[in-house]
């Protein structure tokens, strides 16, 4: 089952990051179970098949959950505008615009209809993902042009083989997206979350390399030594042990990282630069307030990271050769996010993450897991 | 003490239906055409209620925004950005007349649209480990 909330972007970011506050909502609840019940004629297509028939679901049901906004297309007069009644009492003409769609990077490409291992924010393939600059931006109308392409010239083409044309191009392969048609352009409103980006992307790859680069019982013998802190959680049983940490957790290790490197023997210069410029991009990244200066500050620690990561590479922590990896591309996006919607922290996948505690598995445990989600919206009602 | 209620049960009751509560729940079965055995049922809510309902909460009267500002530090040309009013799309969206401390530039005076606009930001779409 996923869940999609909502939220409004004229509420604070303050008021919308503690979920007590009732800030938001849950809009839908669509499924996810499998296609259990439907066959398919060969091996190639009961492989493929379920996968593309998941993400047709999950757009043909967020279609008609987005239906109302397409009655307000921007236009002249007032017609297009719907009275509401506001927090103070007074009446007010709105224009509701979809303006922001927090996601991690897997629902992104879902969201937008992409191939994996293609970038939300830009062209890149997986064959650029570590250029140096940036490639040309990437529109929602560019998407749609694609796959208007793609249905003009196979009419007939099942929505296998429509498929397989979409994935040449480096498409999913959904002919209808579910924000087609929304006046905003859906590849500036999916938004960077820093939970995923950041954090998970720190302890997907960044801690692999570290690990493998210092060792572990070094790693965690250094943990373990730092002096106790307080305000912040302390390692003092090493992070060997630890499984499936918060994205609080992961933030407390950045924080303990650079001088718990700093110093050991295979900690080579570059190791330390290339770390330390992406703790610095990391967290200024997470700062709750932007200057263009400061942005620039930012993505020269990015191309410090950049310039300097090879060398996990080079001595044997990464044991692929290349540094094509979505998540590393997606970073230096972050720039044009803030300046198109406001600083990171407005967009955390965090509170979403806590509404589901409350909204989705308490709610579970109350049904009697027989035919559930009619149980869970009355729970929910 | 005098109450309006007499058990718990009653409590509930009361508060059902005299507590403001979310708009109505609606359900719609999706089938598609690869697998026309297997509808689907979703449930879901109508947007523009669940706006109303998020835009009339008495709880925001001192944290709502309603205009899009441009900031700037005291230089006059380093822009600032925090909240999502202050971002371009915000800007590029909606034009205000009476931006007291938004600067507006030449372009943005043309076009001189009064929107009031409502933004939404739509929520995540999770996977629940169910």
């Amino acid at each position: 089952m996923h869940a999609v909330y909502l939220s409004l972007g004229n509420i604070s970011k303050g008021e919308r990051k503690a979920i007590s506050n009732g800030a938001w909502i849950l809009l839908a609840e669509i499924p996810s179970n499998g296609f259990g019940k439907t066959k398919f004629e060969t091996k190639v297509k009961t492989k493929k098949m379920p996968g593309l028939l998941k993400h047709q679901r999950f757009h043909k049901c967020l279609a008609k959950v987005l239906e109302p906004l397409h009655t307000f297309q921007p236009s002249a007069d007032r017609s297009c505008l719907y009275p509401a009644i506001d927090a103070e009492g007074y009446r007010r003409e709105c224009f509701p615009v979809l303006m922001a769609w927090i996601a991690d990077l897997e629902e992104q490409w879902d969201i937008l209809g992409l191939a994996k291992n293609s970038c939300p924010k830009c062209r890149a393939r997986h064959g650029q993902l570590d250029h140096a600059c940036l490639c040309e931006t990437r529109t929602g109308q560019q998407i749609l042009g694609v796959l208007r392409q793609i249905g003009d010239k196979f009419p007939d083409a099942s929505s296998f083989q429509f498929m397989r044309e979409a994935k040449k191009e480096g498409l999913s392969g959904v002919e209808e997206l579910c924000w087609e048609g929304l006046t905003v352009d859906m590849c500036r409103a999916i938004c960077i979350d820093s939970l995923h980006t950041y954090h998970k992307m720190f302890g997907d790859h960044v801690m692999a390399w570290i690990t493998h680069t210092i060792g572990e019982a070094d790693l965690d013998a250094h943990f373990s030594a730092q002096p106790h802190r307080i305000g912040a959680r302390n390692f003092s049983a090493g992070i060997s042990h630890l499984s499936q940490l918060s994205g609080k957790e992961w933030r407390d290790m950045e924080r303990h990282l650079a001088p718990v490197i700093a110093g050991h023997s295979n900690a080579s210069p570059r190791v330390l630069k290339s770390i330390r410029g992406l703790l610095d991009f990391i967290f200024k990244a997470l700062f709750p307030m932007h200057s263009d200066h400061t942005l620039a500050q930012m993505m020269q620690d990015h191309e410090v990271f950049r310039q300097n990561r090879t060398i996990f590479i080079s001595n044997g922590s990464r044991d692929i050769d290349h540094m094509k990896i979505p998540k590393l591309h997606y970073l230096p996006h972050t720039k044009s996010n803030v300046e198109d919607l406001g600083t990171t922290d407005n967009f955390s996948t965090e509170p979403c993450e806590s509404l589901h505690v409350t909204h989705c598995k308490n709610a579970y445990k109350a049904t009697n897991r027989k035919a559930y989600r009619t149980q869970i919206i009355r729970y929910l009602v | 003490m005098t109450l309006s209620f007499q058990t718990a049960k009653d409590m509930f009751a009361r508060i059902q239906q005299h507590m403001p509560h979310g708009p109505a729940w609606k359900s719609s079965t999706v089938t598609l055409p690869d697998a026309p055995n297997e509808p689907q049922i979703f449930f879901y809510r109508d947007i523009i209620e669940c706006v109303k309902f998020l835009f009339g909460n008495p709880k925001f009267r001192d944290s709502m925004v309603y205009e899009p500002y441009e900031l700037y530090e005291e230089d006059g040309k380093t822009r600032v950005y925090h909240e999502m009013y202050t971002g371009k799309c915000w800007n590029e969206l909606q034009v205000s007349c009476e931006g007291i401390d938004k600067r507006l530039t030449a372009a943005h005076m043309e076009r001189n649209c009064i929107v009031k606009a409502s933004r939404r930001r739509d929520g995540p779409i999770n996977h629940i480990g169910i």
